[in-house]
């Protein structure tokens, strides 16, 4: 409730916050109006959005692998978007850039869980291991597109480091539809309990597992795959909030996701609101979640109490 | 034919290629306690996983309270079959009431909540297993019986029929292994329990029926008495058992032989043991091991030397208990003692039954005496005749007996004894 709260005044306290240099009230009613409606709130919205998306889908990894290190890229996600979106760069002049980043970061996922399976059974090592494999294969056609890109390198590099440049109402409503997969997962929040005893424990307990596991998959990469496409993969967000969120609410799922979506969602919307005023010119969000999610990450790491 | 609550027929199961059970069937009685037992590899626990149908067997059928499981659906079935893993590495820090908690999965839909029954199903499992103390502690942090008795009231919480253990007690302490069993035996007959133990005493003590397996298949199957047979045992593991029954429980119990084969030949010296009271079975043992002949007694044939020279297949003159010696196996004695290259006095109680052992030994020149006196009990403090053993110990030494301290020592007397004669 309180995360509830912080958000919404978040949202609010973002939205009044600019670069233009300008006092609000120096302008005219229908400029304000334009610059918080058109500008701001939709960007808001979509760093709340992406967020929580994030938050959600590293938290559901994270009780999919049984493993806090896990993030919602881990299973390609990232490098398959980053491939799509620098395609749609070097070879179509940046048309499309969302779709292409969306298409390649769910089709990587399937081929990380085609090649995983085996018997009709996909064991979570394997799935870690070719999820791994997979990026580097991408994250090498990805140098090389980088490689003969010439001039739209400076393009790609960009939209690699991840932000929220030129949102449009439009982005807001196709991110939207990471709350469809929030529920999703919320879905599976029992589920995601019992699986994170372990595979052999969860069918006991009358899960079933292979089921789960694609729909986990399914869902978590059309998340990532969304965020990706309307904000570039933003690093952190999706492994540092659950982790953090589990020393706090603890690890019961049906708890931790809703927590790690209002985190994720509240983090994500002031790493961008930092980086659209701390410097005279924006930087990539992506820069500020990670210089300051790293040494955070850090920190938890050696001070943990209830891991 | 419905009595059974667990039945496996003809099951074939496999890894790749590599056969791990072979046409193994079992039929469970409803509220009985199973145990199954086999050297490590024997595939016990791959029927425990197929019981439990995390493997397809490739032939075969397991049904469960008349049905086929393989007709359950997953949650169907873990309303009916609680499975206790053998070791559970949880990752991250649930408490025990909320892994407790899972054991009502299968009953809950992904937006119900538990309701108040839930809680007090969950209770009285924590209760069964003594665990209502830890249910605020997280599971990371509790030592490995209060987990495993954490995972028991799990599988309890599932209200199963047949509840399957892997073996529950491996990683425990004694004092925990039988207070888990005894939690496990106390569930039994509203739950039927088929569980798998390396420890065939605690099997035998606990089990209603005991399943042996060996390479892949049911060797023998059936109350403890009658499946853990020396022989049986030998067989399957490969280890010379001693049978026994146990003195408070009635169930058997088995002791390992440690047999070994003989170190050394002995030199082809006999060796006469003159003992009693079990003071001469760690003699006997060290003796036939490096290979010498041994004879033994006179003894009542329910002192415990008795029975551990017939279990090591030592020559014994024995008398039927509390009899007197009687004048046959005098001359018995007499005549063994004539073939003897040397004589064992150990740390015996002398008394009228005994007495005439010492009397023969007095007045043989030539025959080496070892008497073995590890603890240095003065003689007059086990002499129940009176004065007269005493005085033929004495008897003994001033005619050159020799006083050994302990049984390497007498090793290495009858060693050089042995060189000597070679």
């Amino acid at each position: 409730m309180a995360l509830m709260l912080f958000l919404c005044v978040s949202v609010i306290l973002a939205t009044t916050i600019g670069s233009s240099g300008l006092s609000l009230l120096d302008l005219d009613p229908a400029t304000i109006w334009m610059l918080l409606f058109d500008y701001r709130l939709p960007r808001v919205l979509a760093a709340v959005l992406v967020g929580a998306g994030l938050a959600a889908a590293g938290a559901a990894m994270q009780g999919l692998f049984r493993n806090s290190m896990a993030d919602p890229y881990i299973i390609g996600t990232s490098s398959g978007g980053a491939l799509g979106a620098a395609a749609s760069i070097v070879f179509l002049a940046g048309a499309g850039i969302p779709v292409f980043a969306f298409v390649g970061a769910t089709a990587s996922t399937i081929v990380v869980y085609l090649i995983s399976r085996r018997d009709g059974r996909v064991g979570v090592e394997t799935l870690l291991l070719s999820g791994i494999a997979v990026s580097l294969f991408l994250a090498s056609l990805l140098s090389l597109l980088m490689y003969i890109a010439g001039q739209s390198l400076h393009q790609i590099v960009f939209w690699l480091m991840g932000g929220f440049w030129n949102i449009s109402w439009d982005d807001v409503g196709i991110a939207s539809v990471i709350l469809i997969g929030c529920f999703g997962l919320f879905l599976c929040g029992r589920d995601l309990n019992v699986i994170s005893l372990g595979d052999e424990d969860a069918v006991h307990l009358g899960v079933d597992v292979e089921r789960l596991k694609v729909a986990l998959l399914l869902i978590s990469s059309f998340i990532t795959g969304i965020a990706v496409s309307v904000a570039g993969a933003i690093g952190f967000i999706g492994l540092i909030t659950p982790h953090v969120m589990r020393l706090i609410v603890g690890p019961d799922h049906r708890v931790l996701i809703p927590a790690s979506m209002m985190a994720g969602a509240i983090l994500l919307l002031w790493a961008d609101t930092f980086a659209r005023t701390l410097f005279p010119s924006e930087i990539p969000v992506g820069i500020v979640t990670s210089f300051f999610g790293a040494p955070f990450f850090i920190y938890l790491l050696r001070s943990r109490t209830r891991t | 034919m419905t009595a059974d609550m667990l039945r496996a027929e003809d099951l074939d199961v496999g890894y790749g290629d590599t056969k791990v059970l072979e046409s193994v069937s079992l039929a469970v009685n409803e509220g009985s306690f199973i145990g199954i037992l086999g050297p490590n590899g024997c595939g016990k626990t791959t029927l425990l996983r197929t019981l439990s149908r995390i493997l397809r067997p490739e032939e075969g059928t397991v049904s469960l309270d008349g049905r086929e499981i393989a007709d359950y659906s997953v949650r169907d079935l873990a309303t009916r079959l609680g499975v206790v893993p053998q070791e559970t590495g949880v990752p991250f820090a649930f408490t025990v009431r909320e892994i407790v908690l899972m054991g009502r999965h299968p009953y809950l839909g992904p937006l119900s909540s538990l309701k108040e029954e839930d809680y007090a199903i969950c209770r009285r499992a924590m209760e069964q297993t003594s665990t209502v103390h830890l249910a605020d502690r997280l599971i990371t942090e509790i030592s490995g019986g209060e987990r495993q008795r954490v995972l028991i009231a799990r599988a309890l919480a599932q209200q199963p029929k047949v509840l399957l253990l892997d073996e529950p007690t491996s990683h425990l302490d004694i004092s925990h292994q039988i207070e888990v069993l005894s939690i496990i035996r106390g569930l039994t007959p509203r739950v039927t329990v088929i569980g798998v133990f390396h420890d065939l005493n605690l099997a035998a003590c606990f089990c209603d029926r005991i399943v042996l397996m060996e390479k892949g298949r049911v060797v023998a199957a059936g109350a403890p008495e009658e499946v853990l047979t020396a022989g049986a045992i030998n067989q399957v593991f490969g280890v010379g058992m001693m049978v026994r029954t146990h003195p408070l429980t009635g169930r058997p119990y088995l002791v390992p032989r440690y047999d070994a084969a003989p170190t050394a030949n002995g030199g082809g010296l006999h060796v006469h043991i003159v003992c009693g009271g079990g003071t001469g079975a760690e003699t006997m043992y060290a003796l036939s091991a490096r290979g010498y002949r041994l004879t033994a007694g006179v003894l009542s044939a329910n002192d415990s030397d008795c029975t551990t020279a017939g279990a090591l297949g030592i020559e014994v003159i024995g008398e039927p208990p509390f009899a007197p010696v009687s004048p046959a196996s005098s001359a018995a004695y007499a005549r063994l003692l004539d073939g003897a290259d040397a004589v064992v006095v150990t740390e015996m109680p002398v008394g009228a039954g005994n007495i005439s052992n010492l009397r023969a030994l007095t007045g043989r020149q030539g025959l080496p005496i070892f008497v073995l006196a590890p603890s240095g009990t003065p003689f007059s403090e086990r002499d129940y005749t009176g004065g007269e053993a005493t005085a033929i110990f004495s008897t003994l030494c001033r005619d050159g007996a020799v006083a050994v301290r302990s049984v390497p020592e007498l090793l290495e007397k009858l060693g050089d004894l042995a060189a000597v004669g070679e």
